[in-house]
Order: structure tokens, then sequence, then C-alpha cells
């Protein structure tokens, strides 16, 4: 049975979330947010338990997880450095920002370091233009991301 | 009517159909990508845009609803270069070489339309290139993303095989299996590629003959459903075979059998010259030497132990204009009633049935109807893989418009996933159960009391004879609640109008003929009868089963399944020829009657009967003792190979013109694709030479099924207004008794053929001696499969082997374990009637204690298995229940 | 003038239901629901001229009205929080800030079109932000404001908060509706249109986060009263997201019609370092470009539709003199091929070819015909896709094109970039 992928708590969110929805497909994102959340990423055996439990085909759920961007198909790093480059962020020189992370990671955007505590995305806009260069790092934001600034969190998370 | 102007010109339409139906009405043609007129209209290709004065932007004419006063604008310049923009965005990405080489595809058609055939830039990329299947190459370098093959799966077939994944530009269009086509639960239809606009999905007959083909609209010689096809040749052999867009049953659809399966023509194996048996050996003769071997033999009986000791098998899968013959040649030519047909191993308890509780032996309803049913109640068959075009239907008619849904079937079959409620009773219980389903709705009171005041016998004698039906009590037998059984019977009673469609998992039973009754029951308590939507309706098995029964290859029935003392004087004066006036022996009396020695003679047109008959020990000893046995076939068939004396090999339907008569009463034309292969004959040449041979040529003067056709009118009334020239348009539906007549959809509507009123019958369930013991503690269905049809002769012989098996036993996963089965492996199956060993497959699909095995497979010959039990009525043998052990072999 | 919205921003006692209370909070709801019919309501809204922040400026007193009336099916009110339009961050700010405004606003409308069910879908980014609205939510259901029987006038309504999971599609209110039902966010074909038929098939309002919470005091105040506050046609105040080269990038809550450069030089305090201003987009990244001298616009619907670009989501974004425009829209290109579905074919095929020429061009590879390529795709996108995603990709391409045509010929001809670095 693959439901035994599933930890007992996150069955239990998992249950609360399907009593608020009378109908279960539209369950669907909010599960793989939750299993997201305590998992860090989608592995094929969630996407398979998720599948099982709403009575829909697994793929269907890979459908899904290959549309939305913030649904991760492999595992991210401890602390996952998001980079809006969209316009305003760019304009306030976000491709610097990025170049300085990955400098001082030692890799390459879209990697994760070895120790497997750091991974450095580009991201479309925000929604946090006014905190350009902005960023993201796992669910908070952070504003003025400029190269200094971006140095100095990072000596703070490491 | 609608007033619009189109391009300056004024012109007038019906209301409710879309822009672009009205420009194709007018052969205005504007491109389209996405559009199918089988899928919902979707849109998204953007091609089909024209201007409409007054709208604020271009729209899209596929899924835009003409209304009146609209003027509408197609070729301006404006839309022409937004056209050809898109269409050179996907030039950039698409392959050159594909749109040299198949001009005739949509798109490639207007890229040339739109001179964009330099601008062809693509790469060819093998990563998207999928050979595993054998019927269908994928090449999704060719994708134009309209998204049809996904639709046609999902809204037509209902199998959702085609997935899209990413978005954006980034998208692709993948099977669900996320590897290849044939690791998928595609069931190989081939709607995907046929909708395919540009050959990324493509049969892969086709890619082997690129040159220009003939294309011949015929219906398919498979199961009874009556698809129609349209078949490709090129220089004499066929090479792909197309869904018919407007076909009435099939609506453009078709399946793996149907599409793919053809390549039997061309078995290394097939006959295709006559031949004797002499000595042991087979012998190849002229036509001439067969013939009158043949009919001096014949003469020789007759004369020396009278006309009955010969008897006439006609085929399912002949014209019914051969069947006529058939059975004309059994009557004129040899004088006796000694004719029957395979229907008589199959639903023949439901002509039986229904010929005496309504008048009429044939479904009373349409295909139709299962899009008009609110209540869709399936009974012992299984449509998506035997039917599958029926099967389809059903599916989405559950799937998309929420029709309800029971299943009354031993197995958990497909549509039991779709299913309000699945009965999973056990084999030989159709009678206890559907009887307790009488009883919830007499007790319910949720008969239609102003039908049975009106068009129903017998009420009050019911209703007492109901009162022990009580389904708490009959729930152990047929191993079905009591709970589920009323709730079954609420839902056929209440959500009208209801449509009930039966298979043989009803009539190959002892109580076939009862069980078929019950149901009838059913329909005249709730008044689903002689209405949309409702009706009882078996799903004949071959392709002219109905027609072979009803043009009078049937021992007591003429054609038009007249009785013999009606119709004797009709026909003598039509025929100019006493009738015999004795009774016939069915196909099953033959047997008997030859083991005694009482039969001589045997002629099987198309008809394998010692694979497919039940028991085949008795069928063995049977057909040795007969002296002389003439087989005729496309193949030595094991009656043949064991029994014959004489082989005449024929022509088959794609070689030769007539009709078929489908599950519905539809009456449909059949027509020459190729020539005959080799020295083939159609069964009809056969029978007029060897009545002539006869010295009866006078009587079988024909040349062309037509003209027979024309005959089978005169003296068939119900079909005296079909006539071939009508068919060319689309096939009608018999009662059809005048060449004004529309057809009939429905019957029964007002009145039955025995008069106001049908009376309710009173069954009591006689259950079969056949039973589980310690011996033989497993019950065995037999059954067929998707990928093959009944004895296998055709499908066996194409590439639908590498799709599915034939010698197939589905255990339940408990009952392997048990025994420690493993999928694949040998197993000897044994009955008290004899052997035979297939392959194991687990299957949840199968109640533990039950088996389901295919009889598809000739090295397996199932029938050793099966038992001598037979319908009371009917004489149907009892294939569905047969009680086995099981070990590893 | 007196902020609505705005009032309590960066305050976080203001997101607490009592000080939300203190300040006459869930008046207006109590006003609507006890005192007002729903027809009365929709009218009021009406009269308030209140249109559809999220972009489309629909006005939303007629939205409402054409959910079928007297009908006992279920309908539904869907709040678009889906914020993603680049340079738009006002509704952010609203849920951070003053999530119960938006809340009362919910109440109200639900109550005006007969919903009992509301379903706020806010961008998955959002997460800490809509944890912040769940908490009031919880807060006010604790005090009996969402649940059974409001006021004791027997109206019920529930509101679940459901985050998307990163794609820009599902702010186009079909697309939403389908992320909603569990599925990807390929817009639906319209007609029908949401009210009529919307989630689940049923009747649905679509509103923005920012309309919803404009209603309240337009409750409280009158309709006549908010429209006052703007220019003609479009009534009242809304948040304006200013971002980019400017000294004080923010939200400024400003009566519509207040001009672009005041906006820029009064509120946002003008330009960085001296530097001179370039080019401004005025309402978000799918609006036409404005160049230096075109700043004098009033910032309303009809004003910025008269000088050929939209008021949008009002989210302006400033460029000064050092900005490559040729990279910026690439930056843009690539944003709109990111998110495009790819369900119709000139958004799913165009985005990706002018992002392609746009790249050839910025790396100096350009060649003669490139910008009459560009723009001819997005004629061709424009006005002909399902949805306005099409659109939204096409009016950058051919408004940066043709107003700032010298700096692209630049770069093809002379390989050379004019910003002033």
């Amino acid at each position: 049975m693959s439901l035994e992928t599933l930890s007992d708590q996150l069955l239990a969110e998992i249950s609360e979330i399907l009593a608020k929805h009378p109908q279960r497909r539209p369950a669907l994102l909010p599960i793989l947010h939750a299993c997201q959340r305590r998992n860090g990423y989608i592995s094929p055996e969630i996407e398979r338990a998720v599948a099982e439990l709403l009575g829909i085909p697994v793929i269907d759920v890979r459908e899904i997880i290959t549309f939305y961007t913030l649904l991760l198909p492999k595992p991210v790093g401890k602390h996952h450095l998001q980079f809006c480059t969209n316009l305003s962020c760019h304009l306030q020189g976000a491709e610097e920002s990025v170049a300085a992370a990955c400098r001082r990671l030692g890799i390459e955007e879209g990697e994760t370091t070895a120790d497997r505590r750091f991974t450095v995305t580009t991201v479309e806009c925000l929604g946090a233009c006014d905190m350009a260069p902005a960023m993201q790092v796992n669910d908070d934001y952070y504003a003025n991301m400029t190269s200094d600034r971006v140095n100095e969190l990072l000596d703070k998370l490491s | 009517m609608l007033q619009v102007t189109i391009n300056h010109h004024p012109c007038a339409f019906e209301n409710g159909i879309s822009i672009l139906d009205a420009l194709r009405m007018l052969s205005i043609h504007i491109p389209t990508l996405c559009h199918d007129p089988r899928l919902q209209p979707y849109g998204g290709c953007r091609l089909c845009l024209v201007r409409v004065k007054g709208w604020p932007g271009p729209v899209t004419a596929c899924n835009t609803l003409l209304s009146d006063g609209m003027e509408i604008e197609t070729h301006s310049s404006e839309i022409e270069r937004h056209r050809r923009t898109l269409l050179r965005l996907f030039a950039q990405r698409y392959p050159a070489a594909p749109a040299r080489q198949f001009p005739d595809k949509e798109f490639h058609d207007d890229l040339r339309a739109y001179d964009l055939m330099d601008e062809l830039r693509g790469a060819p990329d093998r990563s998207l290139v999928d050979d595993s299947h054998p019927y269908i190459r994928v090449d999704m370098s060719r994708c134009v993303h309209c998204y049809r093959c996904v639709r046609i799966c999902n809204e037509v077939q209902g199998q959702f095989v085609w997935q899209v994944w990413n978005r954006g530009d980034s998208t692709r269009i993948r099977p669900h299996s996320q590897t290849t086509l044939m690791e998928s639960s595609c069931v190989s239809c081939g709607a995907c590629v046929d909708s395919c606009p540009t050959g990324a999905l493509e049969d892969r007959s086709l890619l082997e003959h690129l040159a220009s083909m003939s294309w011949t609209k015929t219906t398919c010689p498979y199961c009874g459903t009556g698809c129609e096809m349209i078949v490709g040749a090129h220089q004499g052999r066929i090479v792909s075979i197309r869904p018919a867009l407007h076909s009435p049953v099939s609506k453009g659809h078709l399946c793996v059998k149907g599409r793919y399966a053809f390549d039997y023509h061309y078995a290394h194996d097939r006959i295709t010259t006559p031949m004797i048996r002499q000595d042991g050996q087979w012998k190849r003769v002229s036509w001439e030497q067969a013939i009158s071997f043949t009919a001096e033999n014949l003469r020789r009986f007759v004369a020396n132990y009278g006309p009955d000791s010969v008897a006439v098998l006609g085929s399912a899968r002949a014209t019914n204009e051969e069947n006529y013959l058939a059975q004309k040649f059994a009557r004129v030519a040899l004088g006796t009633n000694n004719v029957d047909c395979c229907a008589r191993v199959c639903h023949a308890p439901t002509a039986v049935a229904m010929k005496l509780m309504l008048g009429t032996g044939a479904s009373t309803n349409s295909f139709d109807d299962i899009e008009r049913a609110r209540t869709l109640l399936v009974c012992g068959a299984n449509p998506t893989e035997n039917h599958p075009i029926v099967g389809a239907r059903i599916k989405q008619a559950a799937l998309q418009r929420g029709a309800h849904l029971i299943v009354i079937d031993p197995r958990r079959i497909e549509l039991a996933e779709y299913a309000d409620y699945h009965l999973p009773l056990r084999p030989g219980t159709n009678v206890p159960l559907l009887n307790a389903m009488a009883y919830t709705i007499v007790e319910e009171q949720l008969y239609d009391a102003a039908f049975l005041q009106e068009r129903v016998s017998e009420w009050e004698e019911f209703r007492n004879f109901i009162q022990s039906w009580v389904p708490e009590q009959v729930a152990g037998a047929c191993r079905v609640s009591a709970d589920l059984i009323r709730r079954a019977a609420r839902l056929y009673a209440t959500a009208k109008p209801a449509m009930s469609i039966h298979g043989l998992g009803m009539t190959e039973h002892t109580q076939g003929t009862e069980s078929v009754m019950c149901l009838v029951n059913l329909a005249l308590l709730t008044g689903n009868l002689g209405k949309a939507g409702t009706g009882v309706n078996p799903l004949r098995g071959q392709n002219n089963v109905q027609g072979s029964a009803h043009m009078g290859c049937e021992p007591n029935h003429l054609t038009g399944f007249v009785a013999l003392e009606q119709g004797k004087n009709l026909f003598e004066s039509a025929w100019h020829a006493p009738l015999p006036a004795k009774k016939g022996l069915n196909v099953m009396e033959m047997m008997d009657a030859a083991e005694k020695g009482e039969l001589k003679a045997l002629w099987a047109i198309g008809y394998d009967l010692f694979l497919t008959n039940a028991n085949s020990s008795k069928t063995k000893r049977a057909l040795q003792s007969l002296d002389f046995v003439i087989v005729q076939d496309m193949f030595l068939n094991e009656t043949a190979r064991e029994f014959g004396s004489v082989f005449l090999p024929v022509a088959s339907p794609f070689e030769k013109e007539g009709t078929f008569m489908n599950a519905e009463r539809r009456i449909q034309r059949v027509r020459k694709v190729t020539q005959p292969l080799g020295q083939t004959w159609s069964d009809w040449e056969i029978i007029c030479t060897m009545a002539s041979a006869m010295g009866k040529g006078s009587f079988f003067n024909y040349h062309s099924p037509e003209e027979i056709w024309d005959e089978i009118r005169s003296v068939w009334k119900a079909g005296s207004g079909i006539s071939y020239r009508r068919m060319e348009q689309a096939g009608l539906q018999w009662p059809c008794p005048s060449g004004e007549h529309p057809g009939t959809e429905i019957l029964h509507s007002d009145t039955f053929p025995i008069g106001k009123r049908a009376a309710l019958r009173r069954i009591e369930f006689n259950p079969t001696a056949e039973t589980t013991s310690q011996e033989f503690p497993f019950l065995l269905i037999t059954g067929r499969t998707l990928y093959h049809f009944n004895a296998g002769t055709m499908t066996g012989r194409t590439n639908n082997t590498l799709l599915g098996a034939a010698d197939r036993l589905d255990i339940a996963p408990q009952d392997a374990q048990r025994l420690g089965l493993r999928n694949g492996q040998r197993v000897r199956i044994r009955s008290r009637w004899g052997e035979a060993i297939l392959s194991a497959q687990l299957s949840p699909a199968i109640a533990p204690g039950e088996l389901f095995a295919t009889f598809q497979a000739p090295q397996v010959f199932l029938n050793h298995v099966t038992s001598p039990y037979r319908d009371a009525y009917a004489a149907t043998p009892e294939y569905k229940v047969t009680a086995v052990a099981i070990e590893a072999v | 003038m007196e902020k609505i919205l705005s009032k309590h921003f960066f305050n976080p006692e203001a997101r607490r239901l009592s000080f939300y209370l203190q300040n006459d909070g869930y008046e207006a709801a109590r006003k609507a629901l006890t005192c007002m019919s729903p027809q009365e309501i929709i009218e009021e809204v009406m009269k308030s001229n209140l249109r559809g922040l999220g972009g489309a400026g629909f006005p939303t007193g007629r939205k409402w009205s054409f959910i079928p009336k007297d009908s006992p099916e279920p309908r539904y009110l869907v709040v678009n929080c889906d914020e993603s339009e680049p340079g738009t961050f006002k509704d952010r700010h609203i849920i951070e800030w003053t999530p119960h405004t938006l809340l009362e606003g919910v109440m109200i409308a639900s109550f005006a079109i007969g919903a009992h069910q509301c379903f706020v879908y806010a961008r998955g980014e959002y997460v800490r932000y809509a944890n912040i609205l769940q908490t009031a939510l919880e807060e006010a259901y604790r005090a009996g404001f969402f649940g059974k029987n409001i006021f004791g006038t027997g109206f019920d309504l529930d509101v679940m908060i459901h985050l998307g999971a990163g794609a820009y599609i599902c702010g186009e209110e079909s697309a939403l509706l389908e992320s909603l039902e569990g599925k990807k966010g390929w817009p639906r074909l319209k007609p029908p249109f949401p009210a009529v038929s919307g989630l689940f098939g049923r009747p649905t309002i679509i509103n923005n986060t920012e309309t919803i919470s404009y209603v309240p005091v337009i409750i409280r105040n009158g309709g006549e009263w908010f429209s006052r506050l703007g220019s003609l046609k479009s009534g009242g105040m809304r948040l304006y997201s200013v971002s980019g080269h400017i000294r004080k990038p923010g939200v400024y809550e400003l009566p519509l019609g207040t001009s672009l450069r005041e906006i820029i030089y009064t509120y946002a305090e003008g330009m960085r370092n001296g530097r001179k201003l370039k080019a401004v987009i005025p309402g978000g990244s799918s609006t036409p470009v404005l160049t230096a001298q075109e700043i004098d616009v009033k910032m309303d619907f009809e004003s910025l539709a008269a000088i050929g670009s939209m008021l949008g989501s009002a989210g302006v974004i400033v460029m000064d003199e050092s900005a490559c425009l040729v990279k910026a829209l690439a930056v843009l290109g690539k944003f709109y091929q990111h998110e495009s579905c790819g369900q119709c074919t000139p958004c799913r095929e165009g985005t990706g070819w002018m992002t392609r020429i746009l790249h050839r061009i910025l790396t100096g590879r350009g060649v003669k015909g490139d910008l009459e390529n560009l723009v001819r795709v997005a004629n061709n996108i424009q006005g002909n896709t399902i949805c306005a995603l099409g659109d939204g990709a096409a009016m950058p391409m051919i408004s940066f094109v043709t107003k700032f045509r010298e700096e692209f010929e630049s770069h093809i001809f002379h390989k050379r970039c004019t910003a002033v670095r």
C-alpha cells in the first residue's frame, strides 16, 4: 500500500483538507502543498499515494505537477533561494544578486549545494517589486537583496 | 432559419449550427487544426478565426454559433495574414520531410496552401519517436498541439491515454505510462491516429504503402455492432482501414479489430483453391471437380437416405443474401428443414424469449438510445471488450452525461468501474436475481401502473407468483446482497428511461431463454419499452448473426423469422417449389442425429463447429460419424482439418458485395474492396453453382447479390422497403415495409406484433446440473477478449496476437496464491468432460472460486472442458458455467 | 485626502479584529446584511462606479447583476488574490495589513449575490500573507462574523482560502476556476461566462482582492461619495504599486485620475541619482509602455486608453536612462513564454518565437526584419487568443518596439546598447 508513504501527521492533515472539500479533486492542490511542506518535494511515492487517496490516476497528479512551478518533483536544499528576475528586480540588479549567491555557494543557477543546504533558482515576479531585488527563501520574502545583502544572509544561514 | 451574409452573399441556415458548419455546407474552406466533428468544439488552434461585423475582434468559427443577421468575412487579407503567420510559427518547429512525404495530411495541405513549404525548419527528433506499438507509430516532433489525440481518446473512446505535460511551448503530449504507447492502457482503437492532422500519430500499415490508394466504404466484418469503415487498397491489397465519419452506428469510431486486424487476408495459410480429401490427404482440385464431387455426394445421400440425412449450416460471417441462399438450398435443393446457424450457440435464447413475449426476436431499440437513456442496465455483457464501440458509447454516457449504470456480471468488468451498482452474481443465477429485482419493483410499487394497465397481461398472476422471490432469500444463492439487488431494481424502475443491454452471459445457460424472459419482465413492469432510451437489447456477437438466423437459417423458421407452417404457402408460391413440412434439426440436434447415424452429410459454411461448440468430445463423436463433411471457409479450420471431405475456399467480406444485419436490426451494405484472392469464390456463387450441379439451377438463377436481395424483399415484408439504392446513403432498420418508410428505430411503441398486450412470464428457477464439488471446486466462465474475435480465425492471424494473448485463464489473486500459481504459469484445467491447458493470469476482476478463460485459441481447444448441458428452449449450450479443477502443469 | 485601505498599512495592530472593530469594522457588513436588500447593495456599488481593479476594469455592480436571481442553485464568490502581474503588489499589502477589510467586503459581496461559500485564491508564493489572512478569518469566525446565521439574519457564509501553486495564468478568472477545481490552469472558452457557469458549473462571481476591499467603504459612505473621489467614469480610489528606478517604491492610495507625473515625482519622490526618466509601464507589465513625454496622463481607465495604453492593475514600473529596453523587453518576453499555458496556438508558439528573436537581438545577432517579425507575431497574438494572456504578451512587444525603435535598431544594426550606464 503506497499510503504508508505518508506519515501519520501528514495523513491527519490530509483528512482535515478532505473534510473541508465536499469534492475530492479540488483537494488535490492543497494536499500536494501539504505533502511538499512535510516532505520537501513530491516524490513518485507521494504522487502514487495521493492519487490513490483521491481515486484519480497517478498520471493526473503528475500532469498537475508538471504544470505548476511551485510543485517540486525533485528535492531542493534546506534553504531554497528563489531570486525574482522579472522586470522591477532586474532593474535593481537581480542578476548580480543571483551571481553573487552562486559564486558564494559554488553552484550554478538551478543547482543544489553538495551538502544539500542551498538551492539557487530564478523565478518570475514574486509580487514584491517594492522590495526589489526581492527573493523568497522557502516561505519567507526578503527585500533589497543586493549582492551584499545576499552575502550577509548567507552568512546568517550558513 | 437564420439569415446571414457570408463573404457578402446572403444565405439561410438552420438554427443551432456553428459558423464553421455553415462554411463547410457552402464548401468555403478555412483551415482548422483542432476541429474534428466527433469532438466538442475546442477553439484552440485559432486558425478558423473569421470576422463578424460588429464584433470587437475576430471570432473562432468552430465554437461560435451562427446567429441571425451575422455578416461574416472569412478571407479578408487581415485574416489570411493572421492564418499565414500562425502556420509560419508552426513551420519553424516542423520537419520538412514528412510534409513532402505525406501531402494529403490536413496540416500539410494548409502549409502548401499558405506557401510555407520552404519555411519548414524543424529537425526530426528521435527522442520523440515511439516505435513500440505494432499498429501505431508515434513521432511527436510532428505534433502541432491541436490536442485532438488527447480529446478523442477522452471524449470518444474514454481511455484517457494521452496526457498533456508541462505548459506553454514546452508542452508535450505523452502516453500516461510515461514510457511507450505499448506500455500504456491504450486499447488500440486508432481514434487518435485517425484524428491527427499531421501524422505525428500514424498507422504503420500506411507508412509502408505510400502510394495512392482507393478507398471503399463497407461494414465491419467482426462483431454485430455494425460499424462502418472505409477500406484503403493499394494494388489490390488492403493496406489501411479508417472509420467512416458519418456512420449512424459507429459515428466515426472503430475498435482494434475492425481498424487494424485485417492482415489475415494475406495469411500464408489462407486457402485459395478448392480441395478434396483423398485417402486422408487434401488434394487441390478445380472448382468444377469440387462442385461436381460434392453435388454427386449430396444427391447420393438424399437418394439413399432421404433429404433429412443432410444438413446445412449457414454462416454468421456471410451476408444476408448468402444465408438466404443457404436455407433456400436446404429447403428447395435438398428438401430438408435441417438448416441452422451459429446463432444457436449464442443468442437463440434471446430470439426465442423476445419472440415469444414481445413478438419480435430482436433488439427493441437502437444504439442511439444509449445516449437517450437515463439508466443503462448491462447484464452478462462486456461491451468495452466485445462490442467496443457500444462499450465506448456506454462509457461516455456514464462519464460525460452522468447516465446511471447498473452492471450485472460475475466479473468486475471495465464498465463496473463506472457503474452506480455492480451486482457480481454467482454464474448461473440470472433468474433468481432478476426475479428478486422484479419482486422489489412490485413490492415497493415502482411499476408503471398505466403501462401495465394498457400494454401488459397476466399482471395479477405475476404479482402472486413474484411474492416468493424476496431479495433477502435469493441473496445467498446469487452472492449479491439484498440491499444491492433492491437498489439496482429501484434505479432501473425509477430513473427512466432505462435501457437494458445484454450479452451471452444471459443466454449461454441452461436457463438462457428464461433469463431473457426475466429481463423482458422487468421492462414490462416498469414500462421501459416502446420508448426512446428503453427496451431490451441483445448485443449480437458476430457481424451477421442477426441476419443469418433472420434470413431463415433456422430449422423452424423461414426468412423473416416466420414459422414454417405459417410461411409455407407464401414461400412455396414465391419459390415455385414445395417445401418440406417436417421440422428440421438445430445444430445441437444435428450432432445428436449424426451420433445416432441418422445424419450422413453436413455442409458447414463459415462455422468451425468442432472448435466452437461446447463439449468437444461429443462434437467429435458426432462429426466422426458423418460420412460427408463439406467445409466452406477462408482457412482450413479445425472442423475441416479433422473431418472435412471437401474444402471450398471463400472470398472474405472485403471481396464481395452484399448486406449485413447488425444487432439493432440495421441492414447495411457490404462492398467489394478488392478482387477475391486466388481462386476463392463468394459463398453465394458457390451455393448457386452447387444448386445448378444438382439440377436445381432454375431456382438459383442469380447474377448479383442485389438480385438475391430483391427476392428477399419480396418474401419478407418488413424488409421490403430496404433497397440497395436506399442503403447507398446509410443502412436502414427493419421494419421498413415500403420504399418511403424511414425504418424503425424503436419497436413496440403502440402495440406488439402479438397484439396490444404482452404477457408477464412466471419463471421458476431450474439450476444447472453443472455444480462444483470437492473434485471440481471452481466455476469456469468462458468468453472472449478485446484483441481476439471468437475462434481467433481472423485475429489470430494478425498482430493482435502481440497486443493480447488468446489463451488466458483469469484467476483471482487469492486463489492463485493458495494454489501457488504465478502470472503466465501454464495451468491444466479439468472438468467432468475434458481438459485444456492455458496460461494463468492473476486478475482482481474475477471472484475467488471462479475462473474466466477465452475460447479463442485452437491450440487450447477450451471446449474440451465445457459441458453438454443445453438451454431448455433453444438448445444453446451452457458455455458460461462449468465446474473445473486446476493444477500447474 | 484620507486613505481608505492603506490608512493602517505597516501597523501590525491593524490586522487584529479588535483594532478593526474599534475603527467601525464590520459595521458596513452589518448595515448591508440587516438594513439592505441584495439589490440595494448592487445598486449602491453600481453608483460608486467601482470597477474591476485586477486589470480588466469591468464595472463591479454590473458584474454582480449578471448572477441569476431567484434560482435555488448554489453560487460562489471567488476572490482573486493570485496577484502575479509584474509590477503589482497591492493585494499582498491588503491581506498583509488589512485582512479584515477584505473579509468584510467578502461578506457584503456574498450577501449581494446570494453566495454561501467564498473562495479566496491566493498565489502560492504568498503563503505567509495567506496565513495572516487565515488568522484574521479564524478570528472573525470565532467572533461570529462568518459561519451560520450572521448578525442573526439567517444568512450563512463560509470562506476558504486556497493557495495556487505557481502559474501566472491562474490569475485569468476561468483558469483560476479550473485550478480551484484541482486541474491545471487552462482558461475556458467563453461563453459561458462564470456568472452563468463558473466554479463546478455553478454561477460564480470572481473579483479582485482590491475591488472587494473597497466594498465596505462604499456601503458605509454610499456609492456616490465613493464615485466623487475619482474621475468621471472610474469611481473612487485605488492602490498604485510603484516600482523600478524610483526613490520610494511602494503602494500609494490615490484617487483615480491622479496624474502619472504626480505619482512618480510627488508621491514616489522622483528618480534616483539624478537619472533621467526614460519609460514607464503604467499598469502592470502587460500594458503598453509610455515614454517620458507621456507622463502627464491621468491614471484612470479612460485617459490611459486614450493614449493607447491601459490602467490595468495600476502597477507602475519606472525605467530611467540606464535601463536597456531591449533587455527589459526580453525579460518580459521570457516571462510570458514561461507562463503561457500551451492551450492555444498564437500564445504558445508566439511567445517562444518572440523571446527567441529578442534574445538574438540582445546577443548581437539581430538581423534586419526582426522588428517587423516581432510586431507581426505580436499582432497575430493580440485579440486572437482564448484568454488575455496573449494580449498581455503582445502589447509590450508592440509598444516597446514602436516607441523605442531606435534603441532596438541600434542593437541590431550597430550592435550597441544606448542605455546610459
